[in-house]
């Protein structure tokens, strides 16, 4: 038990000093897609998947959402340079909000 | 021109409304001692020919053709019939939508016996009597044959027999008919009461009788499934002169009437032999959606549907609107899903306005009607019926609102982090560089 | 109890129609006759001008009858007189003249039917050689009717046989002259069933015929058994409707009656007071009597006159007799038990069996009968068993009802007993038995056509849907963590030092872009989406492009 709370002390600790801004703001954003397709799931045990096609269309929607900002942060990221090798944070961001826009078109199709 | 034309055409329906009959009789005496009976046949519009049982000129049909609609046997005692006729072609003519009236006697021959068997009747044996000793008539000749059967023992079918209560009783001499109960077919028009019994008179009962009580048919019809029509009598002499024109007095005792019913059946259930009574038809038949007035290529489920359908009456001579309160309409896929009865507002017109199942499939429309001496009215037609359009469905629900806002906040969020990343600046500081 | 009390009566009346051999069975009776009357009177009713021959016939029955005239008679005469004319038909002209004469017409009219061209007409018929012999015999009759003499017999005769040779078939031969032609004639006629003779063409040419051989002198043109058949025909024929049916019908029976081979019918009249007897009818009825002393009876006693000529009585002894009946149900192997039933009383409590029981009813008669039946029912169905007689001459019915019974109810019982010459015919109803079986046989009926069942759909329920409340409360969630995205990057520490006005078309474009979606959720299709996308798409493109390459340059 103290073990895991020391890690996780420590782990908090480290990512407050480390990480860029630039990042934690997109950490922010994801930490706010996450709570979103929480309540989403949490709201679908509780009533029933009435609409299903609703319920799948918001939540597929989130995870998207969530999986695009998390590549967009890996492409973002300074470190990870050197993987991304002729791919500069710019193309990152086209490439995300494109996808952003086929995604959303997508979502309110089947949304119903 | 017009004139001439309707002229034809009148023509041609009077030839066709009359029934071609063909009368087979034992001898010119039955002619004459039924000449009543004819007569009233011919005063309906019948075209009789008279021929003898056994003439060898006989045939029904002609180069394929049937020259007769009807056939009457008058001959009960006939042992082979002449001419191109035998049992075989008599059912033949009967499959072929002909009416065939029989009238037998205690003296049947086997050939008749034969043709009854094949109907679906079994008639006594040569010789036997119905006997009752119960319900004779006053001018019985002492064996207690000429029985008098009061019109309660008539089937309860105003279309075949006419109005039971206006009729008389009536008078009965000849042989006892079985009808086999398990066939839906027969129709027992005219059946004896619990005391009558078919043997042969004056002879001591050693073996249970052919026919007993209740069972023992007097006149027995059929419609069979093409809608022809047969009637097997008993008695020949039902339908004398002498028994249409004869007072009735149930043994000494009875109450005297006047004139028998006898007439007033034999003419209806010649009538309805003949089709002349009893036949329906299918006027037209119409669906379409509520609110619509041609029918859609494909209905789709949970459509209000409307359907109706007008039925005709052959009544005199002409097709009447048919009147009557249980003609029902199924939506049939398989197994039928719905069963209604319809609802007549215009004269022979039914109407019939429902919900089309939420599943989906090829469906039929149909109307079976079959009714105790009505012919069968079956009409069916195939509608298919789609499941709903994916812009059918249901939008804007409210149990989905969470759905809903989720989706849009997505789509905000995108766009306020676009604006909030673009422009965000990293502040040159010494430490950390963030790129 | 007085049964069988006329047996003997019915059995007498039986032996005697056995053993005359004058067996018809039937006779022409007052109501007969009556009924005849109106098919005369509507003759003198309707009159058709083309047809004056019908009201010859009308006339002719009621002398016949010895019936008055209607009194219309001379309306009748004038009618007559109206259409008679001398180039009509020579049966026409006949039937007129007969008319005439029976209604009397030329004391009413005071005048004659006739002309002298008429006669002459007549005479030339006599005398052509083409005249047929209906033709040559119509003449005559008119001649003899006005009291004419007949000119030239001995030729009319030659004329006579000539057309005889040329033409023998029946309808010619008809008529008083075929004496040579008798036996030919009588060959001709058709004998159907064994019990009438008829010949072919109906009853006017029966009759026609029969009169004209009857009236031959000294010849016996018929035997009594054929004279039986004749007569039994003409009997069958005596609902003819119509006028001349019944004249010809008339003439025939007397002619008969009036004969020699006559037959002779017999009818039971009276059945009151031990006494028999009996009406002696020929064919039609006649104030003719017969006696008839050697009329077989079982106790070979003649009949004495009675009240008419035609009645005859014969004092009888009877004996009466009585019966009593028995009534068992009999379980299994035990000894019956025995119900005794005097009749018309009724069992006073029902009869309780069950499948194991045997129902067994005794009665004994004073004599056998034909029809022994009991009557099981229940309801509208019914089984009839019929009773046996056993070693003593009682009457025995053992029902088995395990295997005759295929249900239980409660069964109402019934004897029935019967037979022809008995005079009191017995339909008794004397209790009920409860039969409970152990298998049952559901007693359904078969449904009767008619309308079947309604069938309704069951639709699939609707989903269950959660309160409006729930729903809200999570959409409040959902929107929350926005708020906290805010709170968040304002913690963060976020700034817009890269904000440059050339950013501004872009986030147009991608605002318009997600706007552009709301209004497909809302109300527009797939197509006119992309066809909007596309241009909206393609600027914010070209915007967000030139916005990363500057901002590209900007971090170099």
């Amino acid at each position: 038990m103290p073990k895991t709370g020391a890690v996780i002390s420590k782990f908090f600790k480290e990512y407050n000093t480390k990480t860029p801004k630039k990042l934690k703001i997109v950490d922010a954003y994801l930490l706010y897609i996450l709570l979103t397709g929480v309540v989403q799931f949490a709201y679908c045990l509780l009533v029933g998947t009435f609409p299903f096609n609703s319920f799948l269309s918001g939540f597929i929607s989130c995870v998207s959402c969530f999986i695009l900002a998390v590549c967009l942060r890996l492409q973002v990221n300074p470190e990870n340079k050197n993987q991304f090798y002729g791919i500069s944070p710019e193309r990152g961001f086209a490439d995300f909000i494109f996808a952003h826009v086929v995604l959303h078109l997508v979502v309110m199709n089947f949304i119903g | 021109m017009n004139f001439i034309i309707y002229l034809i055409f009148s023509i041609l329906s009077v030839v066709n409304a009359s029934g071609n009959t063909l009368v087979l009789l034992d001898n010119q005496v039955i002619r004459e001692t039924h000449s009543i009976f004819f007569k009233l046949l011919q005063d309906a519009g019948y075209q009789l020919t008279f021929k003898i049982a056994d003439d060898s000129t006989l045939h029904l049909s002609k180069y394929g053709e049937y020259l007769y609609d009807n056939l009457i046997i008058f001959a009960p005692s006939v042992e082979e019939f002449g001419g191109s006729l035998n049992v075989d072609a008599i059912t033949q003519f009967i499959d072929e939508g002909g009416n065939v009236f029989v009238a037998g006697s205690s003296a049947t021959g086997d050939i008749l016996r034969e043709l009854a068997s094949e109907c679906g009747f079994e008639v006594d044996e040569e010789g036997a009597f119905v006997i009752d000793h119960l319900n004779y008539d006053v001018s019985d000749n002492g064996q207690h044959t000429k029985i008098v059967v009061p019109s309660e023992f008539l089937i309860d079918a105003p279309i075949i027999v006419g109005e039971r209560k206006a009729i008389a009783p009536l008078l009965y001499r000849g042989t006892g008919i079985l009808a086999d109960p398990e066939n839906p077919l027969v129709l027992p028009i005219l059946t004896a009461d619990s005391t009558a019994y078919s043997y042969i008179p004056e002879q001591q009962i050693k073996e249970y009788p052919h026919a007993v009580g209740k069972n023992t048919v007097l006149i027995a019809g059929l419609q069979a499934r093409n809608n022809a029509r047969i009637v097997f009598s008993g008695s020949l002499d039902f339908f004398s002169d002498d028994y249409f024109t004869s007072s009735v007095q149930k043994g000494e005792q009875g109450d005297k009437v006047p004139v028998s019913g006898n007439q007033k059946v034999a003419l209806s259930i010649a009538d309805w032999v003949f089709k002349q009574r009893g036949q329906l038809r299918v006027r037209s038949v119409k669906h379409h959606k509520q609110g619509e007035k041609v029918p859609p290529q494909a209905y789709t489920i949970m459509d209000q549907i409307v359907y109706s359908i007008e039925v005709d009456i052959l009544e005199s001579g002409e097709w009447k609107p048919f009147n009557t309160n249980d003609i029902q309409l199924e939506f049939v896929r398989i197994d039928p899903f719905i069963r209604t009865t319809l609802t007549r507002k215009v004269p022979g017109k039914y109407e019939a306005i429902f919900k089309i199942p939420d599943v989906y499939g090829v469906y039929q429309l149909n109307v079976d009607y079959d009714r105790v001496g009505y012919t069968r009215l079956y009409s069916s037609t195939q509608v298919s019926v789609r499941p709903l359009q994916h812009t059918q469905y249901e939008r804007f629900i409210p149990s989905a609102y969470p759905y809903y806002i989720s989706a849009f906040s997505m789509m905000f969020g995108v766009f306020l982090f676009s604006f909030v990343f673009l422009h965000y600046k990293d502040e040159p500081t010494t430490k950390t560089k963030g790129d | 109890m007085h049964f069988f009390q006329k047996m003997k009566n019915s059995l007498i009346i039986a032996s005697i129609l056995l053993c005359t051999q004058a067996s018809i069975s039937d006779y022409i009776s007052k109501a007969d006759i009556e009924k005849f009357l109106p098919a005369f009177k509507s003759t003198f009713e309707n009159f058709n001008e083309e047809d004056l021959s019908n009201v010859y016939y009308g006339a002719k029955g009621f002398t016949l009858l010895s019936q008055p005239l209607p009194a219309n008679a001379g309306d009748a005469c004038k009618h007559l007189q109206k259409f008679f004319k001398d180039d009509s038909n020579t049966e026409i002209i006949f039937h007129s003249l007969a008319s005439w004469s029976l209604i009397n017409c030329n004391k009413i009219l005071n005048t004659k039917l006739h002309k002298d061209t008429t006669l002459k007409a007549l005479k030339t018929i006599l005398e052509k050689q083409e005249s047929t012999t209906g033709d040559i015999r119509y003449a005559l009759e008119s001649l003899s009717i006005l009291s004419e003499p007949v000119p030239n017999a001995i030729k009319i005769v030659q004329l006579l046989q000539a057309q005889l040779k040329e033409d023998d078939t029946l309808p010619s031969g008809a008529g008083q002259f075929a004496t040579q032609y008798v036996e030919d004639v009588v060959v001709q006629a058709d004998e159907v069933d064994g019990r009438i003779m008829q010949w072919e063409g109906g009853l006017t040419l029966t009759s026609l015929l029969l009169t004209g051989l009857l009236r031959l002198p000294e010849t016996k043109p018929l035997t009594q058994v054929q004279a039986e058949k004749f007569a039994t025909y003409l009997l069958t024929r005596k609902t003819v409707q119509n006028a001349k049916g019944v004249v010809c019908l008339l003439e025939a029976a007397f002619a008969l009656a009036k004969s020699n081979v006559s037959p002779v019918s017999i009818t039971f009249v009276d059945f009151a007071q031990n006494l028999l007897s009996l009406h002696l009818h020929p064919v039609i009825a006649q104030s003719a009597t017969r006696t008839t002393d050697d009329v077989v009876v079982l106790s070979k006693q003649p009949l004495t006159a009675g009240a008419t000529p035609t009645e005859f009585i014969l004092p009888l002894l009877l004996d009466p007799g009585h019966y009593r009946l028995d009534w068992v149900t009999q379980t299994g192997t035990s000894a019956p038990r025995l119900t005794k039933l005097q009749h018309p009383s009724k069992l006073t409590s029902n009869l309780q069996a069950d499948s194991s029981h045997h129902l067994i009813l005794r009665f004994s008669l004073s004599r056998p009968v034909q029809q022994p039946f009991l009557r099981l029912s229940s309801g509208k169905r019914e089984i009839i068993f019929v009773a046996e007689l056993d070693s003593s001459k009682a009457y025995k019915i053992d029902v088995n009802l395990a295997n005759e019974l295929s249900y239980s109810a409660q069964f109402d019982l019934e004897l029935i007993l019967g037979d022809s010459i008995m005079s009191n015919p017995l339909r008794w109803s004397f209790g009920s038995i409860d039969v409970a079986l152990a298998s049952q046989e559901l007693a359904e009926q078969q449904a009767k056509r008619g309308p079947r069942p309604e069938i309704v759909h069951m639709f699939r329920p609707a989903e269950k849907r959660p309160p409006h409340v729930v729903s809200m409360l999570f959409t409040g969630l959902a929107a929350s963590p926005i708020l906290l995205l805010l709170i968040l990057w304002i913690k963060v520490g976020i700034n817009f030092k890269n904000f440059s006005f050339a950013a501004l078309p872009f986030h147009i474009g991608l605002g318009g872009i997600f706007a552009l979606f709301i209004c497909f959720w809302l109300k527009l299709d797939m197509f006119t989406t992309c066809a909007w996308l596309i241009p909206i798409g393609g600027f914010t493109f070209l915007a967000g492009h030139h916005i990363l390459s500057k901002l590209a340059k900007q971090k170099k």
